[in-house]
């Protein structure tokens, strides 16, 4: 199953603009993971990766590695993947909530992800990368924000392609639903995941906030119970 | 019977309380003696209305204007009847001004301006109705005009002021006002704004942005979209960058503020909550305390006083974040690389 494009239009903004300048900034930063890194990835990654142990013994960068791993990613399917669900879920989000506020909300999105994936696995000594945290967030926001609203998904039954419209709450409920059993097989040690499901889900739950994010007319809106 | 005799009669019949026959044979008299001053004079304290005996007042006067006496009894005659004339305006006017506001109350303000017109005729220094004149009116300096006769008759009311206040802002700036208006939950109020400035605008541009407006607050009212006041808004906005230094400072102490004590992280929420709020008030118009005591302006704040706060705002978040960054920098050069685990 894969997210291809949210159908419904923009309300208040024409352009999703922090939305698009993140994904650039995340295609850079893998364009300098790939060429400029290199083969030194682990002082890299423990400079600017969120590492549990490290965070919790108040080492290394601390806050500034909490934001930069938000935009390294270990491969070009996650890179791509991610961009994806941001495009997909960011873009009505950041319509919502104006471009600032979409910022703070993806940063604290990311930020929740990992202080429940730090929690939860704080003797760890691999280091978490990735947008996905934030982007679990994006979808829990866009759950509550757009409950009704439907996303053109790929998805192939018998080796056959196939792009309906799906209502957002399925695709949402499944990405949650299969980062749940990995993450009590995590909590109970008996599997190593190299997928960070914790963080996911402490991104999606960080998704409770984004009241308090939305512009005034269309925080109203939720309040009338009707479309944002 | 002669002219003396007849108004000896009429004397005695005065002074034996038979008023009515007194002012009978005075008046016979006065039709064949209109000259006789006496029997005027005796008139103007028999005949029944003011209006009456002012008549004999002056026709005495006509006739002897040496008579100080009958003068006298003239102005005080004349100060009477204007009272009464002012009692009896005033009364029309309360019942002129409660039929217009009955009128007002069914939506039909044409007749309910033309009453309150008609009540002001009568009495000019109606307050209530000035005020009535202002909601009814559909034109703007109609409705300044009145709520500054009515500030004039009673400065002490505050919500009038304060009407009038919104009306010269709405007459400077009426796409500001409306805007406002609509932030204050008055849709109804806004829509009228646009909708007249729609009939007056000539460049096509901001034409086509006043038919966006009307279009959306259409779509609100057709929604029902409930109305959230600008300092719920405020307030909700206000928590927006404190929650994520917030979480930002947890993740740089290592998720426990007790074992690695930075006091300096702390000290710059307070900052990140004064520029939030900054940054909230100046994207929220609404009337504030902050546009009065800083800026000295009235109403929501003009564009320069909403960019300075709002720029001070962002300026008030970013500091702290970026000592919180460098604070970050700043360990990373000390830091020493663990070794690689597998």
């Amino acid at each position: 199953m894969l997210p291809l494009n949210d159908t419904e239009p923009n309300r208040y903004s024409f352009i999703p603009i922090v939305t698009v300048i993140l994904i650039v900034i995340n295609c850079v930063v893998y364009y300098m993971e790939l060429f400029v890194v290199r083969d030194n990835y682990w002082p890299f990654f423990m400079k600017y990766a969120v590492t549990p142990q490290l965070i919790l013994s108040a080492q290394g960068s601390g806050a500034l590695s909490d934001i930069t791993a938000m935009f390294l990613h270990g491969g070009l399917f996650h890179l791509l993947g991610n961009m994806l669900a941001l495009w997909v879920f960011g873009r009505r989000i950041e319509d919502a909530c104006g471009p600032w506020r979409f910022l703070a909300f993806y940063l604290l999105a990311g930020t929740w992800a990992h202080v429940l994936f730090v929690l939860v696995q704080s003797d760890s000594r691999i280091p978490g990368i990735g947008a996905s945290g934030a982007i679990f967030g994006l979808m829990g926001a866009y759950l509550l924000l757009y409950p009704g609203g439907r996303i053109r998904t790929l998805i192939f039954i018998s080796f056959v392609p196939l792009w309906p419209r799906i209502r957002a709450i399925w695709i949402v409920l499944y990405f949650v639903g299969i980062q749940i059993v990995p993450a009590i097989q995590t909590l109970l040690r008996e599997a190593d995941y190299s997928i960070n499901h914790w963080a996911h889900l402490g991104g999606f739950f960080s998704a409770v906030f984004i009241l308090l994010f939305l512009r005034p007319e269309a925080f109203a809106r939720y309040l009338s119970d009707t479309s944002v | 019977m002669s002219s003396s005799e007849v108004l000896q009669r009429a004397i005695q019949a005065a002074r034996a309380g038979q008023k009515a026959e007194a002012r009978d044979l005075l008046l016979e008299l006065v039709e064949v003696d209109p000259h006789n001053e006496i029997a005027w004079m005796w008139l103007s304290g028999l005949v029944d209305t003011l209006e009456d005996r002012i008549i004999a007042c002056e026709n005495v006067l006509t006739i002897n204007p040496a008579n100080e006496k009958v003068r006298a009894y003239l102005t005080d005659l004349e100060r009477q009847y204007k009272e009464s004339l002012i009692r009896k305006n005033r009364d029309d006017a309360v019942a002129l001004f409660h039929e217009a506001k009955a009128h007002a109350e069914r939506n039909d303000l044409s007749t309910a301006l033309q009453l309150t017109r008609q009540a002001l005729e009568k009495h000019l220094d109606y307050e209530e109705a000035w005020l009535l004149v202002g909601r009814v009116s559909t034109n703007i300096d109609q409705q300044i005009a009145a709520f500054e006769k009515a500030v004039e008759l009673n400065p002490s009311n505050a919500e009038t002021a304060s009407a009038l206040e919104r009306l010269r802002h709405l007459k400077a700036d009426p796409i500001s006002a409306a805007t406002r208006l609509e932030q204050m939950g008055e849709f109804d109020e806004a829509l009228k704004v646009y909708e007249e400035l729609a009939g007056k605008t000539k460049n096509s541009r901001e034409f086509d942005h006043i038919y966006k407006q009307i279009v959306r607050l259409e779509g609100l009212q057709n929604e029902k979209i409930r109305y959230v006041s600008p300092a719920s808004s405020i307030a909700r906005l206000t928590f927006v960058w404190p929650l994520l230094y917030l979480s930002l400072a947890l993740i740089q102490v290592g998720l426990n503020p007790f074992a690695h004590p930075a006091l300096y992280l702390w000290l710059g929420l307070p900052w990140v909550f004064v520029g939030s709020f900054l940054l909230s008030l100046a994207e929220v118009r609404s009337d504030h305390i902050v546009w009065q005591k800083i800026f000295h302006e009235q109403g929501d704040g003009s564009t320069f006083a909403r960019w300075v706060a709002g720029a001070v705002g962002l300026l008030l978040i970013i500091i702290p974040h970026v000592l919180l960054l460098l604070d970050s920098i700043n360990r990373l050069q000390n830091f020493e690389i663990p070794p690689i685990p597998f």
